[in-house]
């Protein structure tokens, strides 16, 4: 400002007056006074430019409201002050002073809604590696509390898990003890076997059985019983219900392991969850209903993993199967059966095939089988 | 694909304006982060070698026309579409990890790729094949008048017609915008690339000299104008002469260039003809009121816009930074993806 009042001496005030000043006029006035220095009316000036005269008027008035958006108001203003010789740029930075661009504010609006994550040249890798442990610790811990192949038959078939989760059968409770090696299937616990092969450890857990019924309210009579005959807790427990195992399961004793696994063996290994009561009221049942009950057997013409529970819970199938593989479920119908590679698998019901591709969705089939339905 | 997810959460959102001169990459929150020629130079060691990317960008348009017979710079794109996949796939992935900073993780962004609106099926696919073969997790496509009219500011969402011209290097293309759509788009195979070959062309037959493509480039950017204006330009060019076999220079003026860029131009202004005529009346009244928006690297031929006002009678004007107005509209129109859907993008 200095400066041009240095200059303003030589001038004429009337020049001074009429002559822009790009630093402080507004683009409207600069226009304004450049077209009146070139005497050129608006009307010339709107004919020039294809524009109508209001719109000029507007432009000189710095009355942007009324007119079109930002981009066309500066293509207007650019080609008016080259018409009038005047250099379009520092006019154009001047009207974007005044008048916060829509553009501009729409794109700082736009970076400002997803802000991108800053340094993220160190973030990434360290964040990857973070995600990268999370995984593999969650995949431990999954494969060592589930057992390797039932984790991954849990990958592929996340209702398994949800159903094990919501069964509401107090006999599903020994299932954490059953499964740790689902792929050996256990052979037929028979009373002897039970006695030599777990007596040690099921003496060792006797206090804790009695003290865990005594907690859970199981019949106060019973307990000591349970307790004093620990060793033998199985046979006693439930011979009926090993027999009864035994007649379903055993008829197929052929080189297939025979499956079948038991209350007794539950009760004993994992007190806590199945109260001495519960087996000794159940096992007669289990008895009674597997005496006539439909031989269903499951012949695999290849690799397939398998859960069936029977609807005691008692009773499961866990486990990887190969080809050639044959197995006679026992336990009590209905059957929970899960097969994850359905076409693998020849199931029969007494002798009559049962069509299990029928039931499956993909390659896993799903599905409850009760012979008495068929 | 579960690890492309993952990959994804260390990829910007890019936006990519795959032109036949240039390609410019917009990333989410950053603005224009490239901008180069989409120029590839091969590498063949001997007969029937293998094939190696010897330089990408910026050094390959060094290289046009400069190269030893065991190096090819390729311009793997032509009149807006993919002229040789591979060689686009193999650029495209180089670009998208040039624009990433994180080199331990493979960058698998979400692409928004702008396509001519005259582009086939086939030609979109491929496209689409390439941005994926590049790395991309989502591809998703958007036609290039409606990109350029986002980027350039104009209100596309309102119940009013905008007209915009996009001038590429490859093709030109002209779309009426209203209400998020496209109402009527036309898309002609003129652009930079004819405006080039048309100076070749001159130049041969008035001078008897041979110029190369780059020399050609650089004459338009230093001359090229498509209005007479007052002011006459020179400059001194250097070719070899057809019938003496030596190079020898000479000097062209800005009235030359205009000469001989008078057949493009005139395919371009009779688009914008068509266009107008094409458009329902009450959207030509709003275009007629506003003006016609140009966009694209030929927005920068001088007076250009004048050229149009003067064959249309309407005002013209020439849109901020036309150059990158595509890849900044495909950044936008990818903010505005996540909160109102897929609007303004297009199938195959």
């Amino acid at each position: 400002m200095q400066s041009l009042d240095k200059a303003a001496p030589e001038l004429t005030p009337e020049l001074h007056t009429d002559t822009p000043d790009p630093l402080h006029d507004s683009p409207g006035r600069q226009l304004q006074l450049a077209r009146k220095n070139a005497e050129i009316t608006i009307d010339q000036v709107a004919s020039e430019l294809h524009l109508s005269s209001s719109t000029i008027t507007a432009l000189e008035a710095d009355h942007y409201d009324g007119l079109p958006s930002e981009v066309f108001v500066s293509g207007y203003l650019r080609a008016y002050a080259r018409l009038l010789g005047i250099d379009p740029v520092p006019l154009l930075d001047n009207y974007r002073r005044l008048q916060p661009s829509s553009t501009s504010s729409h794109l700082a609006l736009s970076s400002m809604k997803r802000p991108e994550p800053s340094n993220k040249s160190i973030s990434g890798p360290v964040v990857a590696a973070v995600v990268v442990i999370a995984l593999g610790a969650a995949a431990w811990f999954s494969w060592t509390s589930l057992g390797g192949s039932e984790f991954l038959a849990k990958l592929s078939s996340p209702s398994a898990a949800e159903e094990d989760a919501t069964q509401p059968n107090v006999n599903t409770a020994p299932q954490p003890v059953l499964p740790r090696r689902p792929l050996d299937v256990q052979p037929v616990v028979g009373a002897s076997e039970a006695e030599g092969a777990l007596g040690g450890a099921e003496s060792a857990q006797a206090p804790e059985a009695a003290a865990a019924a005594e907690d859970s309210g199981a019949p106060s009579e019973l307990a000591p019983e349970d307790s004093d005959e620990t060793p033998d807790a199985s046979p006693a427990a439930t011979p009926e219900t090993n027999e009864g195992t035994n007649e379903g399961a055993l008829p197929s004793d052929q080189e297939d392991v025979a499956i079948g696994l038991l209350a007794s063996r539950a009760a004993t290994a994992d007190p806590e969850a199945s109260p001495a009561g519960d087996a000794d009221s159940e096992a007669p049942v289990a008895d009674a209903s597997n005496s006539d009950a439909a031989e269903i057997t499951m012949l695999f013409t290849g690799p397939c993993w398998v859960d069936v529970r029977d609807s005691t819970g008692e009773f499961k199938l866990f486990g990887e199967m190969n080809k050639g593989d044959r197995k006679v479920l026992g336990g009590r119908a209905p059957y929970s059966i899960i097969l994850g590679n359905a076409a693998a698998v020849a199931l029969t019901v007494d002798g009559e095939p049962f069509d299990v591709e029928a039931v499956a969705r993909g390659n896993v089939a799903r599905f409850d089988l009760d012979p008495a339905t068929l | 694909m579960v690890f492309r997810r993952v990959r994804g959460m260390f990829s910007n959102d890019l936006s990519i304006d795959l032109g036949t001169a240039n390609t410019l990459i917009y990333v989410r929150g950053k603005g224009i982060v490239l901008n180069e020629p989409s120029v590839v130079a091969i590498r063949q060691d001997h007969d029937g070698g293998r094939k190696t990317v010897a330089a990408v960008g910026e050094d390959a348009k060094a290289m046009l026309g400069r190269t030893p017979q065991n190096i090819t710079a390729i311009r793997p794109m032509k009149d807006g579409v993919i002229a040789d996949f591979t060689v686009t796939e193999k650029m495209l992935q180089y670009f998208i990890h040039k624009v990433h900073e994180t080199r331990l993780i493979r960058p698998s962004p979400r692409v928004l790729v702008c396509v001519p609106c005259g582009s086939t099926q086939v030609e979109r696919r491929a496209i689409k094949e390439s941005a994926s073969g590049a790395g991309a997790r989502d591809v998703f496509l958007i036609e290039e008048p409606m990109a350029a009219a986002i980027g350039a500011g104009l209100p596309v969402a309102e119940a009013r017609g905008s007209l915009v011209l996009d001038v590429g290097g490859g093709t030109s293309e002209v779309g009426v915008i209203s209400l998020n759509g496209i109402v009527y788009s036309q898309s002609t195979r003129i652009g930079g690339d004819t405006f080039d070959e048309s100076i070749i062309n001159y130049v041969r037959r008035n001078y008897g000299t041979f110029i190369g493509e780059a020399t050609a480039e650089r004459i338009k950017h230093a001359i090229g104008s498509a209005f007479p204006g007052t002011e006459v330009r020179e400059v001194e060019v250097k070719g070899r002469n057809l019938a003496e076999g030596m190079p020898r220079s000479f000097t062209l003026n800005s009235n030359e260039i205009l000469e001989a860029m008078q057949e493009p131009l005139s395919g371009i202004v009779s688009a914008v003809k068509i266009a107008l005529e094409q458009t329902p009346p009450e959207l030509g009244a709003d275009v007629a009121e506003r003006g016609i928006v140009v966009t694209g690297g030929g927005a920068l031929v001088r007076d250009i816009d004048r050229l149009l006002s003067e064959e249309t009678g309407l005002p013209v004007v020439i849109a901020d930074d036309p150059l990158t107005c595509v890849a900044r509209g495909g950044g936008m129109a990818l903010d505005m993806l996540d909160s109102r859907g897929i609007d303004f993008f297009v199938g195959e």
